[in-house]
């Protein structure tokens, strides 16, 4: 009897030590993408009630520990705390999670002051990464949250993000307030 | 216009928002076009209290105090000279947008300290594939078959293996044989049948079992040289015949410590002999 698509995800998934993109799935399991998506999403909705979580971010998956397993987890591993982040960190991790992808110049807007500094902070963390150069004057690079991030703060998704709604009207607010001003 | 200064606490703001936004909050004021102007002078004055150590904080700061300068100086004239309100509007809505931000920021803040993380399991490198063809096909019941037949095997078919005794008499005989034969010997030749470290251990003891029955001398010319062995009664006369440089009868303890003396000297004065049994 051969073994549920599900199934063969999840273990493939186990054993991997970084994000396993749809395409890649599809091409080691020999079935199309679209059902390697579906299984996926079948193993999302499942993994709910066990003591993993599966990420999920551009197409690629992660399967890590349960973010209410942390406690535990951080024995096993000997870590004790989380290291958190500071304030002025927190917040710039905050504009470019909801907002990205985001420039330097879009962050230093909702936040009123120069971000250089945490920029780098986060950068060197991997929480965020530089990614393309936006086309327009400057062309300045746009910034993403990792997996890095999803791991920290417990997330399946960027769509898990908390009170996504305000964050988004707050931000976009702010966005269309420089399209009056351009 | 002409409300008190407040206490401004610097090192809880972060950029020039945070200290415009505080401000109107502690007076009370919801975010307008007048109470930005109502608190431009507290926000300069906080603004000439900073250091000038963050260029790019710095800039910021005059920044904002310049539109707030600019706002300033149009309500303090009766007749506005032109209906420019972006700029009013610009650092309005930016506040706005700020004071926004600041709310959900203390739920962020909240959901570091509340939120568990996930970890990642970290695999080992997966090691290349090993797998000898014969090792195919086999079923985990053939593990038990073999583990069946291993243990039916007879358990007396197993040879033992003699342990080779090695006693001092045969090294004690050894050296007499080789004294007799060309009136000296070294350690070296002793051991030439020796096979094992264990039986070195006994041929150098039965050395020392000469030396204490006075029946041979030695001497070691360096560090590592040989160990020569002398009869007792030729090492005596050699010693006789040459006492002006001759060290003085010694016993085993210095042809023994020769070994590790390094002092060249020293170790040509070591020549041991038996102390003479009574005298």
């Amino acid at each position: 009897m051969p073994l549920p698509l599900t199934a063969v995800l999840e273990g493939l998934l186990f054993v991997a030590e970084r994000p396993l993109t749809v395409r890649e799935m599809a091409q080691i399991t020999g079935r199309p993408a679209r059902d390697v998506a579906a299984a996926l999403a079948e193993l999302k909705a499942a993994s709910r009630e066990r003591g993993i979580l599966l990420q999920e971010q551009d197409g690629a998956f992660l399967l890590v520990s349960h973010p209410d397993a942390a406690p535990y987890v951080r024995a096993l591993l000997g870590v004790h705390r989380r290291e958190k982040l500071s304030r002025p960190a927190l917040e710039t991790l905050a504009v470019v999670a909801y907002y990205q992808p985001a420039t330097r110049a879009e962050i230093e807007r909702v936040r009123g002051v120069n971000s250089d500094h945490t920029l780098a902070v986060l950068l060197n963390r991997e929480l965020i990464a530089a990614g393309e150069r936006r086309p327009t004057p400057g062309r300045p690079i746009e910034y993403r949250t990792t997996f890095e991030f999803l791991k920290h703060f417990g997330l399946g998704s960027l769509e898990d993000l908390p009170e996504r709604e305000r964050f988004l009207a707050a931000l976009t607010g702010a966005e269309a307030e420089r399209d009056e001003s351009a | 216009m002409g409300s008190p200064l407040p206490s401004v606490r610097l090192a809880i703001f972060q950029g020039p928002l945070d200290v415009l936004l505080r401000l109107i909050q502690e007076q009370k004021l919801d975010i307008t076009e007048l109470s930005l102007v109502a608190v431009t002078r507290q926000f300069l004055a906080h603004a000439q209290g900073m250091g000038t150590d963050d260029g790019p904080l710095l800039a910021a700061f005059l920044r904002v105090a310049a539109q707030l300068m600019h706002l300033k100086s149009r309500a303090l004239l009766h007749e506005p000279p032109e209906p420019e309100e972006e700029a009013a509007g610009l650092l309005e809505d930016q506040l706005r947008g700020y004071e926004r931000f600041r709310q959900l920021m203390t739920t962020v803040a909240a959901w570091q300290d509340e939120r568990g993380a996930s970890y990642q399991r970290t695999a080992p490198t997966p090691l290349p594939e090993f797998a000898p063809p014969a090792l195919v096909g086999y079923a985990p019941a053939d593990l038990v078959g073999a583990l069946a037949a291993v243990l039916e095997e007879k358990e007396d078919d197993l040879p033992t293996v003699a342990r080779r005794t090695v006693h001092i008499e045969t090294y004690l005989e050894r050296i007499d044989a080789l004294l007799a034969g060309r009136g000296r010997t070294g350690f070296r030749e002793v051991i030439e049948p020796a096979q094992s470290l264990e039986e070195i251990v006994v041929a150098f003891l039965a050395v020392l079992e000469f030396l204490r029955l006075g029946k041979a001398a030695v001497r070691q010319d360096a560090l590592y040289a040989d160990i020569r062995i002398l009869p007792a009664d030729a090492a005596r006369a050699a010693n006789s015949s040459d006492s002006a440089s001759a060290a003085p009868p010694v016993g085993v303890a210095p042809a023994v410590h020769a070994a590790p003396a390094t002092d060249q000297g020293h170790a040509r004065d070591a020549f041991a002999r038996a102390p003479l049994e009574g005298g």
